[in-house]
C-alpha cells in the first residue's frame, strides 16, 4: 500500500523537496545516488564547525574528539552491517575503491598462475574490471556464469563453474540494471563450501534489504557506498572477516598506517588503521552514520511495503503504456526498473523526463556485458525510494508521451 | 532549472536524425573512422570515399541518440566535397564551441548551428561532438556498423 501521509513525511525530511518550487521534482534516479536527509546535512555541518585535528595523531583534546567520533562512525557501520568488531569496517571512497582494493590485494597475495575468480554476466563493472585486472597480472582466470532472458543469473552456468574450484567468488547483492534480487546467502553457502573467498558487492539493494548479520554470515567480504544510503558522496566502506586483514596488502602507504618505520624497513599498523594510509574522510564517515541513523529511524516493513507496492505500480503503468517495454522486471525487484521506448535512444527520452522535472537515468549503466546480454545497447532505468510515489511515475509518463509524440508523430514508418 | 528539450532537437536535428542522411554500410574500400560514447552506448562508424585528401562521398552507420545521429548526419553532408584535413585540424575547435569555450566560427558552415543549443545541455556535448572526434581515429578495417 502506497501511503500519501508517510511519504509527505519523508519529504519533509529531505531538502531537495523542502526547498523546491512545486510540483515537486520527481527524483527517479536513487541507484546510482540517493537523496540526502537534513539531518545528514546537519551532521556534515557540525562536522565541519565543531571538528578539529586530525584522528590518531596529535595529543591535545581537539584531535581527541576527532578521533572518538570518526571510530564512533566506525562502530556505527559495524553495528549496522552485524559485523563482529569495529575493525572489520574499512573506510574507503565508495564501493569501487573498495572491491578495487579487494581484488588487487588478493592478486598480490595469493594470485597465481591458473587462478580462477568466478563472476555473473550481471555485474556492474567495478566488480569485473578489477578481478579481470587481477587475474591477468597473475595469469589467471575469470569465470563468467551467464544470465538467462528474463535477467537472472543462470543457476545451472554458475554451478557449473564453481564446480571449477575458484579461489574467489564474486556477485551482486541487487543488479544495478534490473533491480534483480539474487540469491546471494545461498550463493555464499555453496561457494563457502567449495572452498572459494566470497565476495558481496552490496553497493545496490543494501538500503531496502534485512540486515547482513554478516558476523554469522558465509561472505567474506563486504563492499558498499554511503551515498546510496541516504549518505554523502566520497564515503564507503570495505567490511572484510579480521583473518583476511592480515593477509591483505594495504593498498596505500604513508602516514598513520603505520607502527614503525626505520631506514629501511616498516611494520604496518594493526587494521583497519593500516588501511586508512594518510586523513580519512572525517567529515564524510561522520556523514554517512548519521544516515545510517536516519535509515534506522524508519520503520522497514513500511519501507518494504511502499518499495513494493510502488514498483508494482511503476511496472504495471509502464507495462501499459504503449511503446514502452519492460526489461527483466520481476516482482521482487529492489525498486528498480529498466525499459526502453521503442524508436526513441534512452538519452533521448532521459532528456523529455527532465523536462518534465523527472530524473532517470539512461545508457549503459556501467553494466555493458549485461546489457548486451539482455539484447540491448542501452537503456532507461527508473529507481524508487522512500519519498517517491505514484504522481512521480505519471509525471515520467508524460516525459515518455512527450518523446513520443516529438520524435514519432510525424515520421512514422 | 527545466529546460524545453525542443530548444535542444532543433527542427534540423529532429529531421536529421528521423531521417538520416547517408546512412549505412559504405564500400569495403572506403576509410572507416569510429567513434562512441561509452555512457550511454552510442556506437558509429564513419566512413569516407578519399580522391587523395578530397572527401568524394561521406556515409556513417551504427546507433545512437537523436543528438549524435544527427550530427553524424549533418557531417556526411559537410564533409563531401571537402579536404579531409581542412577538417581534422577544426575538430578540437568545434568541440570547445561545443562545451560553451568558444564562439561559433564565422568560416564554419551555417549548418553546424543548428547544434547551438546544445551548449545548454552539458550532458549531451559529447553526443555533438562524436564525429568531429570520430575525424581522428581512423580505424584499420571495414564499415559494417559497430557491435
Amino acid at each position: 500500500m502506497i501511503d500519501a501521509q508517510w511519504i509527505a513525511a519523508r519529504r519533509a525530511e529531505f531538502p531537495f523537496f523542502t526547498d523546491s518550487g512545486q510540483p515537486p521534482p520527481a527524483y527517479l534516479d536513487n541507484a546510482a545516488t540517493t537523496l540526502r536527509p537534513r539531518v545528514v546535512a546537519t551532521a556534515l555541518a557540525r562536522a565541519c564547525t565543531d571538528l578539529t585535528g586530525n584522528v590518531h595523531r596529535a595529543t591535545h583534546h581537539w584531535s581527541e574528539e576527532t578521533t572518538m567520533a570518526y571510530e564512533a562512525a566506525r562502530a556505527a557501520v559495524a553495528r549496522w552491517l552485524g559485523a563482529a568488531e569495529p575493525a572489520e569496517v574499512l573506510f574507503t571512497r565508495n564501493a569501487t575503491e573498495s572491491l578495487n582494493w579487494v581484488a588487487t590485494g588478493w592478486g598480490q597475495a595469493r594470485g597465481q598462475p591458473g587462478a580462477r575468480v568466478l563472476v555473473t554476466a550481471q555485474e556492474h563493472h567495478s566488480n569485473l574490471l578489477p578481478w579481470r585486472a587481477a587475474l591477468q597480472r597473475c595469469g589467471g582466470a575469470c569465470l563468467v556464469a551467464g544470465v538467462q532472458p528474463d535477467g537472472r543469473v543462470d543457476p545451472d552456468q554458475w554451478h557449473a563453474a564453481l564446480a571449477q574450484q575458484p579461489q574467489v567468488v564474486a556477485f551482486p547483492l541487487v543488479s544495478n540494471v534490473t533491480g534483480i534480487v539474487n540469491p546471494v546467502a545461498e550463493w555464499a553457502r555453496a561457494a563457502r563450501a567449495a572452498g572459494a573467498l566470497v565476495v558481496l558487492d552490496a553497493a545496490q539493494g543494501l538500503i531496502h534489504h534485512p540486515p547482513l548479520a554478516l558476523a554469522a554470515s558465509d561472505f567474506d567480504f563486504v563492499v558498499g557506498s554511503g551515498h546510496k544510503l541516504f549518505g554523502p558522496p566520497g564515503i564507503g566502506f570495505l567490511w572484510a572477516r579480521r583473518a583476511h586483514l592480515n593477509w591483505l596488502p594495504p593498498p596505500l602507504l604513508g602516514g598513520e598506517m603505520v607502527a614503525t618505520v626505520t631506514a629501511t624497513t616498516a611494520q604496518w599498523s594493526e587494521p583497519p588503521w593500516r588501511f586508512e594510509a594518510g586523513t580519512p574522510n572525517i567529515i564524510g564517515a561522520l556523514g554517512f552514520a548519521a544516515a545510517l541513523d536516519y535509515l534506522r529511524g524508519l520503520d522497514r516493513d513500511q519501507r518494504t511495503n511502499h518499495l513494493r507496492a510502488l514498483t508494482q505500480y511503476a511496472q504495471t503503468a509502464l507495462a501499459a503504456e504503449p511503446g514502452v517495454r519492460l526489461v527483466g522486471a520481476r516482482p521482487e525487484s529492489a525498486g528498480i526498473l529498466a525499459f526502453t521506448v521503442e524508436g526513441i535512444h534512452p538519452h533521448d527520452v532521459a532528456q523529455f523526463a527532465d523536462a518534465e522535472n523527472v530524473a532517470i537515468r539512461a545508457g549503459r549503466l556501467c553494466a555493458q556485458p549485461y546489457i548486451e546480454a539482455l539484447g540491448h545497447e542501452s537503456l532507461c532505468r527508473a529507481s524508487f525510494q522512500v519519498y517517491n510515489d505514484e504522481s512521480d511515475i505519471q509525471r515520467l509518463l508524460v516525459g515518455i508521451r512527450r518523446a513520443r509524440a516529438f520524435f514519432l508523430a510525424e515520421h512514422k514508418p | 532549472m527545466t529546460r524545453n528539450p525542443t530548444d535542444l532537437y532543433h527542427s534540423l536535428i529532429r529531421d536529421q536524425a528521423c531521417a538520416p542522411r547517408n546512412f549505412g554500410p559504405a564500400p569495403p574500400d572506403w576509410r572507416v573512422f569510429h567513434a562512441e560514447n561509452p555512457a550511454c552506448g552510442d556506437a558509429f562508424n564513419l566512413a569516407l570515399d578519399l580522391d587523395g585528401g578530397r572527401i568524394r562521398a561521406a556515409r556513417f552507420n551504427g546507433r545512437g541518440c537523436a543528438v549524435s545521429t544527427a550530427a553524424f548526419s549533418v557531417a556526411t553532408e559537410l564533409l563531401t566535397g571537402e579536404m579531409l584535413e581542412d577538417w581534422q585540424t577544426r575538430t578540437e575547435a568545434i568541440q570547445r564551441w561545443l562545451a560553451g569555450l568558444t564562439p561559433f566560427h564565422p568560416q564554419w558552415p551555417d549548418a553546424l548551428r543548428a547544434f547551438e543549443a546544445v551548449r545548454q545541455f552539458p550532458s549531451r556535448v559529447h553526443c555533438a561532438a562524436l564525429p568531429w572526434q570520430a575525424l581522428l581515429k581512423p580505424q584499420p578495417g571495414h564499415t559494417e556498423a559497430p557491435s
